[in-house]
């Protein structure tokens, strides 16, 4: 069987594809870590330019040993012009939480009461959401978690914050290229007529189905890791590693989450919420390509399946969500709702958090399609076609 | 020559395209219940809130009474009605209706008055559906309102993203252009065309993903409707069945464009209906200088719809003679669709030479001045187009005689 595999993998992962395969997700990542450090660039009115690379050090320098408080906030109004990154980014998360006020406009008394405010925005977004009504404890349980944060560290984590943002656009790319690299397993060439060769032989059957199944499971996996590291990697290159074990609430886009975890555990979740997407993925082509056969038909219904996910995305129509596109591969990957977002789903009389039923019933619906792969082939045995 | 196009066209039926365009068709279908059903609604003729898809033709009943010619005494009478009316009341009250999937049988006939008032500022939203303004005393002012808002509007957009700057002459060839617009408008219910053509922008990029697939193995050696020894060893297998091919491809193409369109249509007519065909066309592209209806220039929009599908289908083919490999080819195609949504999702001019813009608005509504004379949109797409399946033939035409299957 291990020899199968082997072969199979083989088969569909040749030395040209491995590095066209690194070649892509290399490409994807300087592209995005470019876009990522052009936005910190600062092109002023009298004609001076602020480098990416003068930004990043100049927050680096101001931000050593910072938190979320008064003095900084106080400090920060002093100044007349907010140029560097740590100046915007603490004026973002300032108009975020007194609803647009700059930073200059604060007074002493509201600057005193951050984390109040904090907590009675974050009271106000469950109470005015227009999908969900929450339950007293449920609304309890949130504060509670908001709660439990009553000071941020504010210091440089500009490399996880970009990293955490750009995996969004490259998780589903990478599992759009990595169905793509596995649709000759059971996809078929239109003028390569080796099946009834190879299914005629002693291993052809139910160990070849069971080898290729297993091959997809195995090559998707150690694609999706090889990827995800050379992303984080050259992603992370140019910003540095610090600020990995700070909230993400220091992060004006995840500034109101009732999950209080830090960069470096939001990185491993959203890589995890992102390979139970792949399972998904590698499970739907499995089946796609058993039932379809050939290649381009597969790979029709394939590119159809996706484009049907970024239509639905691009109304983004909360019913949708809630019921359907949740589950799929593509909002799956969509990470920062599960942190900002507050939606919840009731099973059986449990409140579950989207992230945890996502993975659930994700999990699960890759279960059922894996099961009717495996079926369909059984049929197309029993049926003697091979 | 006409029985190996004929034979040619039929091999271009297989298994990928008869699934691709099924495919296509089932997302048309489902994409739009689903997301019509889920996000509109409408207050009928008796004030009650109607939700999803009977919602337009609820409207559509409720706008018969609004049908007709916009001059003087219509809108007196549509300035009396709206005043008294359940819907003004309504939205004083829920100020975020219009701007989230509502609908009234007010918003044709209101949104083209406002127009004149807001110009480059327009939008829609409960706030500009209002009628309180003084130019409304007569048809004429209302009229001269209405011109002066295109002139502002063409001249804004000139302003902030024109190729070239206007001269004082071509300004006032413009101001000529405007004034030749006719009047008054004819007022109709035309929200089926408006889905019809708001959707058919929409999955037109898929559409040419769909015929990148389709005619990835015209002239590849790994399809089964692809180019074979025995092709190439017929007497008439390089020169004419290779023209024969690409005849046949675009015979496909213009066949498969039809039914893309069709089915848009006949899903979209099914909900909202095909009323309002004659209705002009400034009532739903408010800056179209074109004495157009509805109708027409949706023909105009569809045909070089047409132009841009079939400049696609060329590139494919000739990616295909050149690869001679169907799934680099679809590959390839692919990437060539992603790079134009790109391209097109830009603010820059450079985008009206991609043939992924030959859809949009723009083809009714912009133009282009060659010295003193206007040269509408519609008119430089189908010119490019023709240029570009010229480029593309006589690229294929070059690897006829050089063809090797290895």
């Amino acid at each position: 069987m291990l020899e199968i595999i082997k072969i199979e993998s083989k088969r569909i992962l040749s030395k040209e594809k491995i590095l066209l395969f690194l070649v892509i997700v290399f490409l994807l990542s300087v592209c995005s870590t470019y876009v990522s450090l052009q936005q910190f660039v600062v092109y002023s009115a009298d004609g001076t330019v602020v480098t990416w690379q003068e930004n990043l050090a100049n927050a680096k320098k101001n931000l050593r040993g910072k938190n979320l408080d008064k003095n900084l906030i106080a400090a920060v109004r002093q100044w007349e012009n907010l140029v560097y990154v740590d100046e915007t980014s603490l004026d973002e998360i300032v108009r975020m939480n007194y609803e647009g006020k700059k930073v200059q406009e604060l007074t002493d008394e509201e600057i005193d009461g951050f984390y109040q405010i904090r907590l009675s925005r974050i009271r106000a977004m469950l109470e005015e959401n227009q999908y969900i009504q929450y339950t007293q404890e449920e609304k309890e349980h949130f504060l509670d978690e908001a709660g439990k944060i009553s000071e941020i560290p504010f210091e440089y984590a500009e490399g996880w914050k970009a990293l955490n943002k750009d995996m969004e656009m490259f998780v589903p790319v990478l599992l759009i290229v990595i169905s793509v690299l596995l649709l000759p397993l059971f996809g078929t060439d239109p003028k390569v007529s080796m099946n009834e060769l190879y299914r005629s032989c002693k291993f052809g059957k139910v160990s070849l189905d069971t080898a290729r199944i297993l091959a997809a499971f195995i090559v998707g996996t150690i694609l999706y890791v090889l990827g995800v590291i050379l992303f984080f990697v050259i992603t992370i290159a140019p910003f540095g590693l610090e600020g990995g074990t700070q909230y993400i609430q220091s992060n004006a886009t995840t500034f109101f989450s009732l999950y209080n975890i830090t960069y470096v555990q939001q990185y491993f979740i959203n890589a995890a919420i992102g390979f139970i997407a792949l399972l998904f993925s590698v499970s739907l082509l499995l089946l796609i390509t058993a039932v379809m056969e050939k290649i381009m038909v597969s790979a029709v219904i394939l590119v159809i399946f996706w484009v049907l996910l970024l239509l639905f995305d691009q109304m983004y129509l909360w019913q949708v969500n809630h019921y359907f596109a949740n589950f799929m591969p593509l909002r799956m990957t969509s990470f920062s709702h599960y942190f900002i977002g507050n939606e919840i789903y009731r099973i059986f009389g449990f409140s579950l958090s989207c992230m945890t039923w996502s993975i659930l019933l994700s999990s699960l619906l890759a279960g059922i399609i894996l099961l009717s792969a495996i079926g369909w082939e059984k049929v197309k045995r029993k049926k003697g076609l091979y | 020559m006409k029985d190996i196009i004929r034979l040619e066209y039929k091999k271009m039926w297989n298994k990928v395209s008869l699934i691709s365009l099924v495919a296509l068709s089932v997302l048309s279908v489902l994409f739009a219940i689903v997301t019509l059903n889920l996000q509109y609604r409408t207050i009928d003729s008796d004030g009650n809130m109607v939700k999803g898809l009977s919602s337009f033709r609820a409207l559509k009943q409720a706008s018969e009474d609004l049908e007709g010619v916009l001059d003087g005494e219509y809108i007196k009478e549509l300035i009396e009605k709206y005043d008294s009316s359940y819907e003004k009341e309504y939205l004083a009250g829920n100020r975020g209706f219009l701007g989230t999937g509502g609908m009234t049988k007010y918003i044709v006939s209101n949104y083209v008055i406002n127009y004149a008032y807001y110009g480059p500022y327009m939008s829609n939203g409960n706030e500009k559906v209002g009628l309180d303004y003084s130019f409304l005393d007569s048809e004429e002012n209302f009229y001269q309102k209405y011109k002066e808002a295109v002139l502002e509007q063409l001249l804004y957009v000139n302003e902030e993203n024109g190729l070239f700057p206007y001269s004082a002459e071509q300004i006032s060839i413009l101001e000529q252009e405007i004034q030749n617009i006719e009047t008054p408008f004819r007022i109709a219910y035309h929200m089926g065309w408006a889905n019809v053509f708001g959707y058919f922008g929409m999955e037109y990029p898929v559409f040419f993903l769909i015929l990148t697939f389709c005619l990835s193995g015209c002239y590849t050696k790994d399809s089964e409707s692809g180019v074979d020894e025995l092709t190439l060893a017929c007497a008439y297998g390089r020169k004419k069945d290779m023209q024969a091919r690409w005849i046949a491809g675009n015979l496909f193409t213009a066949s498969a464009y039809l039914i893309y369109v069709g089915v848009l249509i006949m899903v979209h007519g099914g909900i909202a209906s095909l009323h309002g065909l004659g209705a002009s066309a400034q009532t739903f592209w408010f800056e179209c200088l074109h004495n157009f209806s509805v109708g027409t220039a949706l023909l105009v929009v569809f045909f070089c719809g047409l132009a841009g599908a079939l400049v696609m289908a060329n590139l494919v083919m000739l990616v295909s003679i050149k690869v001679k490999n169907a799934k680099i080819t679809a590959a390839l195609g692919g990437m060539a669709v992603v790079l134009m949504f790109r391209q097109a999702s830009t603010y820059s001019q450079i985008k009206m030479f991609n043939p992924l813009q030959f859809k949009e608005s723009a083809l009714v509504t912009d133009f282009l001045f060659v010295g003193k004379t206007i040269i509408p949109y519609f008119a430089i797409a189908l010119f490019l187009s023709a240029a570009y399946i010229t480029v593309l033939w006589l690229g294929l035409r070059t690897s006829y005689k050089k063809y090797r299957l290895n």
